[in-house]
């Protein structure tokens, strides 16, 4: 275990304090008290609330804390509420002297070439190449991580490959169910563009929240079923351009702060220094909108079937079939794209009428919805 | 061979929903996804390791204008499909089906 003189506490006040349940796995307890062991290493937590799923985060690194605080800034917590989900995140000079390797009868569930997952039992063990090991318990939802120091020299390795797909396990565990999409809402309804990096989310989304749409986030939002209804709610990341967006994009020169991420080649920014008051919490998906850069003048959309929409969901909807959820998630995935109609969209040089085109799906989905009642299969 | 006396037994691992008049399988262990058109998807219902090939393809007949030959016919060559893509198997007894 790592002791050295750079563990030291960022949130003077918050001291952590463990919470030792009657029926808490015990590897994940193991770790714990491993991570807690050396004399010297300070922990600090910090509370979130991300749409009533409370996560509590302890580490011993300046690094992590801040990456995680900066990651979740829209959902402060409170630490005086019970969480759901507990995270405790180590970094370690020695990866194999703090934690065991990952058991090699665990059957494995995603590999990613250096990010691979396991299962066995209720446990999810997450590698990143040989320097950060994860375990989580889906029934106790609680999980804990070892990563050496010099794997996390970037707020984004931190979070999305530290942190986030455990993280977002234990999240579909409590009822939230991430969405690689981009959520723009408008009147309470939204709009979902679904691609891969690269298909245009981040233009769009910027040229659409210009329009006047509200934002609920660039990348990821968050699926929740209620009686019946999938919700989109949001995940206000910075948005990330890369340098041709930039140039396109004249209003990003206003940007005073760009986050420079070397490994992704993208800058990102806060929509909030933009546009004030441009991110909104919750909405009724629409439209499911997949987009993809075509060599046309003007973006056309054509309509799709739901079984053609629910297959190009489960790409971006899925990270990994985890046992413990893969049932749930289809459901609500399904649910998704029965209350909704889905397109393709061929984005074209000009994006002015991008607006407009918008509007037209979510009027023409409207009389449609009042026309036929409620939308049911 | 699959014979119209044989039986059909789904996957547990194999998850189902209706897409309106067709429906989408998809494979929870290896995440492979399958669509089935209206007639495909009404027999994915029917199957619950109880009936044969030949009852299923009189259930068949009652809701599709299609004969009963043309449906076993089909129905097995639907199975043959299913079962090399590991979705059911293929057996010559009954079984209670545990899929959901």
């Amino acid at each position: 275990m790592a002791t050295g003189s750079t563990h030291v506490p960022i949130y003077s006040g918050f001291l952590v304090k463990l919470l030792k349940s009657e029926h808490e796995s015990t590897v994940i307890t193991e770790l714990v008290r491993l991570g807690q062991k050396s004399p010297n290493v300070h922990l600090e937590t910090a509370d979130f609330n991300v749409h009533g799923v409370k996560t509590r985060a302890a580490t011993n690194s300046i690094a992590v804390a801040a990456a995680l605080t900066g990651f979740l800034s829209a959902f402060p917590g409170s630490e005086s509420e019970a969480p759901d989900i507990r995270v405790h995140l180590y970094t370690t000079e020695s990866l194999d002297e703090a934690m065991a390797p990952v058991p090699e009868e665990a059957p494995l569930l995603y590999d990613w070439d250096k990010v691979k997952i396991y299962h066995q039992g209720p446990l999810r063990y997450l590698e990143v190449d040989t320097r950060a090991r994860v375990v989580a318990d889906v029934e106790q939802r609680r999980l804990v991580g070892f990563a050496e120091e010099e794997l996390l020299y970037s707020d984004w390795l931190i979070t999305n490959l530290f942190f986030y797909p455990l993280w977002g396990q234990l999240l579909k565990e409590s009822g939230l169910f991430p969405l690689h999409a981009a959520g723009l809402e408008r009147n309470g309804q939204s709009c979902l563009f679904l691609g891969r990096s690269g298909s245009g989310k981040s233009t769009l989304t910027l040229n659409l929240v210009r329009e006047g749409y509200r934002l609920l986030s660039d990348d990821t939002v968050f699926l929740q079923e209620e009686e019946g209804t999938v919700k989109a709610l949001s995940f206000p990341e910075e948005i990330n351009v890369s340098e041709q967006t930039i140039k396109l994009l004249p209003e990003l020169s206003r940007v005073q702060k760009f986050t420079e991420n070397e490994l992704r080649q993208k800058s990102s920014f806060s929509i909030e220094e933009l546009y004030p008051g441009a991110v909104a919490e919750t909405s009724v998906p629409a439209l499911m909108v997949f987009p993809q850069i075509a060599e046309v003048k003007s973006t056309q959309v054509l309509p799709m079937t739901r079984t053609e929409a629910l297959a190009q969901a489960m790409r971006y909807g899925y990270f990994f079939l985890d046992p413990s959820t893969t049932g749930r998630h289809f459901e609500i995935l399904s649910l998704l794209v029965k209350q909704t109609q889905g397109y393709h969209m061929y984005s074209g040089n000009d994006q002015k009428d991008l607006g407009s085109i918008v509007d037209k799906l979510l009027n023409n989905f409207l009389e449609q919805d009042q026309t036929s009642g409620e939308r049911k299969e | 061979m699959i014979q119209k006396g044989h039986y059909l037994v789904k996957d547990h691992e194999v998850l189902f929903t209706s897409m309106g008049e067709d429906a989408v399988l998809l494979h929870a262990q290896r995440g492979d996804y399958y669509s089935l058109n209206k007639v495909g998807a009404r027999l994915w219902v029917l199957t619950d390791g109880s009936k044969t090939i030949e009852e299923l393809a009189g259930l068949i007949i009652e809701e599709f204008d299609i004969s009963l030959e043309q449906a076993e016919q089909d129905i097995v060559e639907l199975a043959e499909q299913l079962e090399k893509e590991g979705l059911v198997k293929v057996v010559e007894t009954p079984q209670n089906d545990q899929s959901t």
